[in-house]
């Protein structure tokens, strides 16, 4: 995926450019770019490397012109060099682009653009766009009219932005799939992938959707349809998302300040309106079979919630990674789909939710991205209202989801009867005591996650285990671990770990168990009876528990006692907090794990 | 900004290493404490500089520290009336600082990597109020532990905290302070805690992360760990142009020589090793990872030194043996003596401190001997030996002359 961000203004727009782009950059880090329009010359400087580097080198901030489109890219056609960077240019210099998308048949296109005598310089799919542009431009003069004929053209998925010395006053986007925004500002207008792009300078924007395209001067903004050029008219939100809090605010990584800011995240997921959380409920209630979707961690935040709605409602519902869900989903017009996305572009959920819709199954979903594709496609949205989450890791949106799921579940156990009154009133005390419980394990607990990641900084394989739902939590602890550090752990169930698994045990090899409080006894001394397997073959053994020591483990953690609602939760925070101290231990590129990008927007 | 730094402290549990000398002035790799805190300082374009010392340490003794840190123009020295702890130092320094401006106060015994301060500074540049360095450490009982909220704001300070059940951030020893600070310090009759707290109601008081290495330097094995703290940002090696290495000698890692270092046939030095200049390696030395070797030092034939800080002007004799060591100024160790680092049982090695058996929680420590320490032949000193300042001791098992 890459970031797209276009100006147009009564005044210099590079600067913004600039840092548009730098508040773009989780979306894509490998190269970065410019075109700025000005007296009639599209100046484009692009290269590879991080926005702050190239925007010195090519000196972005003394670009002239008061209208511009930058890109940071995430390369998915074409290697990382600087020709593959954007903004791509046509061949006599009048059109500039920046895209973010795949387009399925570019081969074609440029065999035939070729064959027209367009000369190609980069490996991108997205230069086929620019001359496309300048191909239809030639025999058609309008520029509104070129890009709705290239879009005919097109297959796959793309948000683009244009400009040209046709129109040098005049930004052109649209968007198939790829999301994309317009930001209104005075005397100034923006496009951009996403709030992140322009949330320094307005909290006005407009949602573009599937199929549209935009045209916006520093004045005006107009939608319109790709196929039928009718013209849109759309309300206008207005974000509440404090700018200050999209930026790290003192803390070293982003990835811990989303740590710290979890006890506030629960206490929002506490605050969503419970009148959609009954609906959800209305909908699994008449369903014939409910699935929850998620991929990645919000896959292993489905399978919490498994466990979750087992323990208080007495119901299974079916967790299925997105990207399989196709394969395994039986669908009915009674079905219904639950799904969980921080970003709510999953490429892989986004389908699986069109996929479940051709059945007429019922869609809803918890997405912490106001204006998002998901937001507008599913039956039901649910924001969880937890901020922006800029690290590439999800950390805060994940607890929240878990939050939210754990009400469903609540409602669902209230209702079906499958808890008592008192039952219900007391889970819901610990549920409101989460936040605060959460903050304990962060300001209590923290230096001797720290320590342990010292200690621990030489193992480079890891079996994180636990049962119940505590096996779900070891997978997303498990996932934390290999997205940060690089390092090879392993999440998996305590009965499932001799059937196979614990043939890779040796002296080298370190094993984390996640021990529920004592009151789940036999939950917790199945979990100490593997965790003494493991000892008697010399793995090296570390307990993430509650109260008192357990005392067989080389290295225990142990939390305040905590009830069955918070425990998996709170082992979860510790779980984050030894991946993210090791991975600064180890100096990985904590936000940025290599290969690894924000919202995964792409097959 | 001006900043203050606090080197009075009395160094009790740092004895003998701190008999001669205030412990901001141990060196390590050639250079104090105080002067790498000096330096920081500096780079972060703090020259106006206050250093409060003990008064049982002449200016004497100040003025012989190797790399005359003191004798600065902008520095200021200013001298402790009584040893009454953190409080009463920081008090001295009352009028050096305008009551308007904020101003930066370091403890005189931290050593960390990179530059803590600049940390500090932007911390502070962010929130324009009082800052405090925070850092995570192994055992957090001996510092004031914080609670902070999401936006680092601090929510609670608790002094050495006995339960055991506390592991968060504690104060690093380095603060951005309003200069009415003093007053605050005063009417708490120089509780720097019950200061903080004060502040920290009335105008708050903000973290800032330092996720590089930290230490305080409270024990002699502390030393050690600063050095090796200093040692692993080394990614090069550096020789002057002076060195003699003669043919037969083996460096690997990274190593820094200075000047008139003499290191002859047969010895391995496996970095990160540092050798003050005027220095000389014997025949067949074998110096191991994380050893630094004070200028004008003299390491004898065959004599093997492993994760130790010799401090300028040791002269180990030939044969012998230092493992996870710290050497005072001016020390003699006659040949063939043994520092033993391990005990028999595989035990962590305890260390008597102010009358005290402290665990060092380290499974090889080796022995610390004080300033002009004069030692005899042959001895073999068990895991955690601590020998004072001035000593003579007498060659071992030898044969009567007569």
């Amino acid at each position: 995926m890459c970031g797209i961000v276009g100006i147009v203004s009564s005044s210099r727009v590079a600067p913004k450019l600039v840092r548009s782009l730098l508040n773009l950059e989780y979306r894509g880090y490998d190269s970065c770019g410019l075109a700025v329009c000005n007296n009639g010359v599209i100046d484009v400087r692009k290269d590879k490397g991080p926005v702050k580097q190239v925007s010195e080198i090519l000196k972005f901030n003394e670009m002239n012109g008061m209208i511009g489109i930058g890109h940071t890219r995430w390369a998915t056609t074409g290697a990382v060099t600087r020709e593959n960077a954007h903004p791509h240019a046509s061949n006599q210099g009048e059109f500039a682009l920046v895209h973010n998308g795949i387009i399925s048949n570019y081969r074609d296109l440029r065999q035939m653009l070729e064959s027209k005598d367009y000369q190609f310089l980069s490996d991108t799919d997205t230069e086929v766009l620019v001359h496309l542009i300048d191909f239809h431009f030639r025999s058609s003069g309008d520029l509104e009219e070129s890009i709705r004929r290239m879009s005919r053209d097109l297959d796959g998925t793309f948000a683009f932005a244009v400009i040209s010395v046709h129109d040098p006053n005049h930004i052109y986007a649209a968007r198939r799939e790829s999301p994309l925004i317009i930001g209104l500002g005075i005397n100034e207008n923006y496009i951009g992938s996403d709030y992140n792009a322009i949330l320094d300078y307005t909290r006005n924007v407009i949602p573009v959707k599937d199929g549209e395209y935009v045209v916006i001067d520093r004045e005006a903004v107009s939608i319109r349809n790709l196929l039928s050029g009718e013209k849109i008219t759309r309300d206008i939100v207005t974000l509440d998302w404090d700018p200050e809090l999209s930026q790290k605010g003192g803390y070293p990584h982003y990835m811990l300040k989303e740590i710290h800011e979890q006890p506030s995240t629960v206490e929002s997921a506490l605050k969503v309106d419970i009148e959609k959380i009954n609906l959800v409920c209305d909908w699994i209630l008449n369903a014939d079979r409910v699935y929850l979707l998620g991929v990645g961690t919000t896959y292993y935040v489905a399978e919490c919630v498994q466990y979750y709605c087992a323990l208080l409602s007495g119901r299974h519902l079916i967790a299925v990674s997105s990207d399989e869900f196709e394969y395994i989903a039986q669908l009915s017009d009674r079905s219904l789909v639950l799904a969980f996305s921080q970003s709510g572009e999953t490429y892989d959920t986004l389908t699986a939710l069109r996929y479940a819709k051709k059945f007429g199954a019922r869609t809803a979903a918890i997405i912490n991205v106001m204006g998002s594709t998901m937001v507008s496609e599913t039956d039901l949205a649910i924001m969880q209202q937890s901020g922006p989450e800029i690290c590439v890791l999800s950390t805060k949106a994940a607890v929240a989801q878990i939050t939210i799921a754990i009400r469903i579940a609540l409602e669902l156990g209230r209702r079906s009867g499958h808890l008592t009154g008192s039952d219900y009133d007391s889970h819901l005390k610990s549920l409101a005591a989460l936040p605060g419980m959460i903050r304990r394990v962060i300001n209590e607990s923290k230096g001797f996650v720290n320590n342990l990641a010292q200690q621990t900084q030489s193992y480079r394989n890891w079996l994180f285990i636990g049962r119940g739902i505590y096996s779900a939590i070891a997978r997303e602890a498990a996932l934390k671990m290999k997205e940060v550090t690089y390092h090879h752990a392993e999440g998996v169930s305590g009965g499932f770990m001799k059937h196979g698994t614990i043939a890779l045990i040796d002296k080298s090899f370190g094993s984390i168990f996640f021990l529920p409080p004592r009151s789940s006894i036999e939950l917790f001394q199945h979990t100490i009876a593997n965790a003494e397997e493991i000892k008697s073959r010399d793995g090296f053994i570390v307990g993430f528990g509650f109260g008192e020591r357990v005392g067989i483990f080389n290295h225990e953690i142990n939390l305040q006692d905590s009830d069955q609602i918070s425990a998996p939760v709170l082992l979860l925070v510790l779980g984050q907090m030894f991946a993210y101290y090791s991975a600064v231990i180890l100096k990985r590129n904590v936000d940025r794990p290599r290969s690894l990008a924000k919202s995964v927007t792409v097959a | 900004m001006k900043a203050v730094i606090l080197t009075a402290g009395p160094g009790t549990r740092l004895e003998p290493l701190t008999e001669c000398r205030p412990k901001a002035l141990i060196s390590i790799c050639g250079k104090t404490i105080l002067a790498r805190l000096i330096e920081s300082l500096q780079q972060i374009g703090i020259h106006d500089t206050a250093v409060v010392v003990n008064p049982k340490y002449s200016s004497m003794d100040y003025d012989c520290s190797d790399s005359n840190d003191l004798k600065s123009p902008s520095l200021t020295i200013l001298t402790q009336d009584q040893s009454l702890g953190v409080g009463q130092g920081i008090l001295t320094a009352k009028e050096f600082i305008d009551e308007r401006d904020f101003f930066l106060l370091a403890y005189g015994d931290i050593m960390y990597s990179g530059n803590l301060f600049r940390a500090l500074i932007h911390s502070f540049n962010r929130v324009r109020k009082p800052v405090a360095a925070v850092s995570l450490t192994g055992d957090s009982s001996d510092f004031g532990v914080i609670y902070m909220d999401h936006d680092m704001r601090i929510t609670q300070i608790i002094e050495k905290p006995r339960s055991k059940n506390l592991g968060n951030y504690i104060l690093a020893g380095a603060f951005i302070l309003p200069g009415s600070f003093f007053r605050i310090l005063a009417d708490c009759s120089g509780n720097v805690i019950e200061a903080f707290r004060v502040m920290q109601d009335s105008m708050d008081m903000y973290a800032s992360i330092w996720e590089g290495d930290w230490i305080d330097i409270a024990y002699p094995w502390s030393i050690l760990a600063a050095n090796r703290i200093h040692m692993k940002q080394w990614d090069r090696s550096s020789f002057a142009i002076t060195t003699i290495i003669e043919p037969g000698s083996m460096i690997s890692g990274p190593v820094y020589i200075e000047d008139n270092v003499t290191i002859k046939t047969g010895s391995s030095i496996i970095g990160p090793c540092y050798i003050g200049k005027n220095s000389f390696i014997g025949h067949n030395a074998l110096l191991r990872e994380y050893t630094c070797i004070g200028e004008g030092s003299i390491i004898g034939f065959g004599v093997e030194v492993k994760n130790s800080v010799l401090m300028p002007g040791s002269e180990i004799g030939r044969l012998s043996f230092i493992g996870d060591s710290v050497i005072g100024h001016d020390v003699n160790v006659g040949s063939a003596t043994i520092m033993v680092n391990i005990n028999m049982d595989q035990s962590t090695v305890h260390v008597d401190i102010a009358g005290e058996s402290i665990d060092s929680g380290l499974l090889k420590l080796g022995s610390f001997i004080g300033d002009k320490t004069w030692i005899g032949a042959n001895h073999t000193f068990l895991p955690g030996t601590k020998i004072a300042s001035g000593m003579s001791i007498p060659h071992f098992g030898t044969y009567p002359k007569e």
